[in-house]
């Protein structure tokens, strides 16, 4: 088996562009003041390799950051808020208890028990995995998953929206720090 | 003890004989409880994320879903698992990163630093992460932690653990640790939980009774020397550092302490814990430091953990 290379990643501030698509990407999610409150005072980083991981950093991290930095590039560091793909930003796990807090009503979406178990297995959910499975055509297309208790546990696309069957197709969920966190 | 009854004990209990040996010039008498000790299986132990949860909100949880837990003495936020049928790496507040499979020894080593206020702390050898989650946890998320490994599989695990229980405040790096005093900076705490032989994990892994020789002792000393001479330089003056491993051998642990006092500006302090038998400071009839007494040495026969040993220095003028 051949082993996996280090990933190196070089740290920058974003483009502007940038700074747009993570604002953006964020606010999918959660109102536009919230985005905005969220980042105030702190310090956006993009680590740049093979994927672009888009970091956020508080006022400490980011002074230790630029001690390190002209030795060393970090291999990790702050909030992970999500990877810049193409045209888009993704957020990441590691984010998505903030914008679950923070979501807003319209991209929540409520599994059963039995829902939640098969989502976190890394499958699809289908609508009998619901809870109110009637509220799915008011949501819009890229929504946050949660169990019964309102907690977040991943992310979906609503596939097919519109039609008799739609069909969340799974992005993310939590089973990830099972299946390939180690 | 005789060459003969070393033999038996050793086949009693299936270890190297040059381990009995050491163990009964280090143990005497208690030598065969030592060793029965290391028969016991620990219990469970999980460590509730109060970055995310309260241990009372941690325990309702997972007392509905079958798991009898008991509060572990001095540790407000750990628990024992006496009991459960789910496996306990893969319950959903696991994944939303309620708690930590962690033991209580290594909790008392990042307790022994007192992390709570404190700027900047370094965190070596910190994969695959309890310990640096811990250090986020005691400072609420709120300054900075450096954290690094060398190892390139267990970073992995460093990064995930990080994420899953919503640690924000880390900068990790992977490299050796020795060479971080390189990059000029100083911290005002260090946790070094140094690469060992694990004889202390002998309870959770048997096999570590036939497979580490005296040669390891002697390669892995001279990692740890490395790593504590760099471990001070990383300190202010004033600046605390824990040296800890989850080994037996007082090669690995007061001779390395011993070392550090001859070599760096460091001086023991207390540990400030109330669990654990005091540092050898003559081990093996050598005479070393007397300090030596303020460290802790943590026993599966007598703490119902892992064997570890824990030493609190702190730095002071060159």
């Amino acid at each position: 088996m051949q082993a996996r290379k280090d990933r190196k990643l070089i740290f920058e501030p974003p483009t502007a562009t940038e700074h747009t698509r993570i604002r953006q990407g964020l606010s999918q999610y959660m109102p536009v003041e919230d985005v905005e409150n969220f980042l105030k005072g702190k310090y956006i980083l993009v680590g740049r390799g093979r994927r672009n991981e888009v970091y956020l950093l508080t006022r400490a991290l980011l002074e230790l950051y630029q001690k390190i930095s002209t030795h060393r590039h970090p291999y990790f560091t702050g909030l992970y808020l999500g990877e810049l793909e193409n045209e888009t930003f993704e957020p990441s796990l590691h984010v998505l208890r903030m914008l679950t807090a923070k979501a807003k009503e319209k991209v929540i979406v409520r599994t059963t028990d039995e829902g939640e178990q098969h989502f976190l297995y890394g499958h699809n959910l289908s609508l009998n995995h619901l809870q109110d499975p009637s509220l799915l055509a008011e949501m819009e297309s890229r929504v946050i998953i949660t169990n019964q208790r309102g907690e977040g546990i991943g992310f979906c696309d609503i596939a097919t929206k519109g039609t008799q069957k739609p069909e969340l197709i799974r992005l993310k969920d939590l089973g990830w720090y099972l299946r390939r966190g180690w | 003890m005789g060459k003969k009854q070393v033999e038996q004990l050793a086949k009693k209990f299936g270890y190297l004989e040059y381990m009995v040996e050491r163990y009964f010039a280090l143990f005497g008498s208690e030598t065969e409880v030592f060793l029965e000790g290391n028969e016991k299986k620990l219990a469970k132990t999980i460590r509730c994320n109060e970055l995310v949860t309260t241990p009372v909100e941690l325990k309702e949880r997972l007392v509905v879903k079958g798991f009898e837990l008991e509060q572990i003495q001095g540790l407000q936020y750990a628990f024992q698992v006496k009991a459960g049928q789910l496996p306990l790496g893969a319950t959903t507040e696991y994944l939303l990163g309620h708690y930590m499979l962690q033991s209580p020894a290594s909790m008392w080593a990042v307790e022994t630093l007192k992390p709570k206020g404190i700027d900047l702390v370094a965190d070596l050898c910190a994969a695959p992460g309890g310990k640096t989650t811990l250090i986020a946890q005691l400072m609420e998320n709120q300054g900075a932690v450096l954290a690094t490994d060398i190892s390139r599989s267990r970073i992995r695990a460093l990064r995930s653990n990080i994420s899953r229980m919503q640690v924000e405040n880390t900068l990790v790096i992977r490299m050796d640790a020795a060479n971080l005093p390189e990059m000029g900076f100083l911290a005002n705490a260090v946790l070094l939980d140094a690469p060992c032989t694990g004889e202390g994990l002998i309870p959770l892994d048997p096999t570590r009774k036939r497979s580490r020789t005296l040669q390891d002792i002697v390669t892995l000393t001279a990692v740890q020397r490395k790593l504590i001479t760099a471990a001070s330089k990383l300190l202010r003056e004033g600046g605390i550092l824990v040296y800890s491993t989850c080994s037996f051998a007082p090669e690995e642990n007061e001779e390395i302490i011993d070392y550090a006092l001859r070599n760096c500006p460091l001086k023991v302090i207390d540990t400030g814990l109330s669990i654990g038998d005091p540092g050898f400071s003559t081990p093996f009839n050598q005479s070393l430091d007397e300090t030596l007494v303020k460290a802790r040495r943590l026993y599966p026969f007598k703490h119902h953990t892992e064997g570890y040993f824990i030493c609190k220095l702190e730095k002071i003028a060159n």
